[in-house]
């Protein structure tokens, strides 16, 4: 056996070798209890990230506090020319919605007598995106509100832009874990847009982020469509922009190969929206439905 | 009971700085694991059972707060800890290329743990991220190398900056 003057090369203390053992073996029932049960989240995990969401909370408020002292003080100078431009495009955003909200009044009459389905604005609830995953491998954020805001598993998560993902796990009381959309577990029910193509949307490792499944090599799919929450899924309301087809490959098997680039832009998120009400029935048999689902958000 | 306390505080300021700071900074653009150059620290200062210990709690946390098992990250850490622990007792690594190797090692190492493990566990698992595995790797030794060093000869400097000036105050007072 090799050795040095501190005894023979790789031996340790028995204590540890039996620690070492001791843990691995911890570990692996742990993730095979996991594994096999599939029943949702462990008492110690949701412990564990109750009480470290807490911390983060903390953090957030204190890095929050810097920056914003910062942003609102000291880099301010010389934003007045800024405000006035943006006085002014909030006089022309105003005339706009004006005429948009005419050009609704009118849609709503066409609805009425077309006797179309309705698709409500759902009920939404703001939160803010505490921190990040502390792990690279996985797609997901920690927001402000829990379940003593009334957030619960399984609730969409929207920004202004599109789909962010949804709840995952039991919430904290006042934190929440949200897996990101481009989480390659995550998965969302899509349609194309321009000739309502269905299939479903899951993240992926590649270049664009998304990738969309199940879609027919007959389907006719094209670079820059714009793809849409489906409403499927049960999950996200229908109607929503996920992002724009990117590429289009025809597969070896039934189905095309297509990359999504989404809308949103997952490494900035700041401010998000969770649906809370219930999102609008699918249509009943025999009523007329509009072929092209509904944006909720304005589309440029 | 210090070192308890110095390697919690740690594990907690690495995963609040690269979690909730480095986020709200910078996106996501950071690639480094803070949580597992605390670990592979308090496993190269401590001995390969504190390294053990801190891989455990610090996975255990990481996996709680992130979206995987919970257990993986606990499992490669506690093996990377323990790993780095006992390279750290039989050889010297007090210098700064032979400390770098340990902090690279020890990144592969938990990240060939971490992807086998996923690859066990999941359907498709997680592919093969060799070229940011590198990466990471070696912003983990940058960085690892750098705060080691610090802590070692950090309070060293402040003494002598301290003495320095006192003697220096001396020095005109006269």
């Amino acid at each position: 056996m090799l050795t040095n003057d501190r005894g023979p090369v790789l031996e340790f203390q028995k204590r540890t070798g039996y620690l070492l053992v001791a843990a691995l073996l911890g570990h692996l029932l742990l993730i095979s209890a996991q594994v096999s049960s599939q029943q949702g989240a462990s008492v110690l995990e949701t412990t564990i990230f109750g009480t470290l969401s807490r911390v983060q909370a903390l953090t957030a408020s204190i890095t929050q506090g810097v920056t914003g002292a910062w942003s609102n003080y000291v880099a301010l100078r010389g934003h007045r020319a800024r405000a006035d431009a943006l006085q002014l495009q909030l006089d022309r955003l105003g005339v706009e919605l004006q005429h948009a909200n005419a050009q609704a009044r009118r849609a709503e009459q066409l609805e009425q007598l077309l006797q179309l389905q309705r698709t409500e604005l759902p009920a939404t609830m703001a939160a803010r995106v505490i921190a990040a995953d502390p792990a690279a491998a996985f797609r997901t954020v920690t927001i402000d509100k829990g379940a003593a805001d009334g957030v619960r598993r399984d609730m969409a998560v929207l920004s202004p832009l599109g789909v962010v993902g949804r709840v995952i796990d039991e919430p904290a009381s006042h934190q929440a874990k949200v897996q990101l959309i481009i989480d390659r577990n995550a998965g969302v029910g899509a349609v194309v847009d321009r000739n309502g193509a269905g299939g479903v949307v899951v993240g992926s490792e590649a270049d664009a982020p998304l990738r969309m499944e199940y879609v027919s090599n007959l389907a006719d799919v094209s670079p820059g469509d714009l793809v849409m929450t489906s409403g499927l899924d049960g999950i996200y309301p229908r109607g929503y922009v996920i992002g724009r087809v990117e590429k289009v490959e025809r597969g070896s098997g039934m189905y095309r190969l297509i990359a999504i680039r989404p809308r949103v832009d997952f490494s900035s998120l700041d401010a998000v929206l969770l649906v809370t009400g219930a999102q609008p029935a699918p249509a009943a048999s025999g009523e007329s439905v509009p072929a092209v689902p509904v944006p909720a958000v304005p589309v440029p | 009971m210090t070192r308890l306390v110095f390697a919690a505080l740690a594990i907690v300021g690495a995963l609040m700085l690269q979690t909730v700071v480095g986020y709200q900074l910078f996106g996501r653009v950071i690639a480094m694991d803070l949580v597992l150059v605390v670990v592979v620290g308090t496993a190269i200062f401590f001995g390969p059972t504190a390294g053990l210990v801190s891989g455990t709690v610090a996975g255990l946390c990481q996996d709680a707060l992130s979206g995987g098992v919970l257990g993986v990250a606990g499992l490669a850490k506690t093996l990377a800890g323990f790993v780095a622990g006992v390279v750290a007792t039989q050889f010297i690594v007090s210098s700064v290329i032979p400390r770098a190797v340990v902090f690279v090692a020890m990144t592969w190492l938990h990240g060939v743990c971490f992807l086998g493990l996923y690859a066990m566990i999941e359907r498709h698992g997680m592919g093969r991220p060799w070229r940011h595995l590198l990466i990471q790797s070696l912003l983990n030794a940058f960085v690892g190398v750098v705060a080691t060093r610090m802590i070692e000869r950090g309070p060293e400097w402040w003494r002598r900056r301290q003495y320095t000036r006192r003697a220096e105050g001396r020095r005109l007072a006269r």
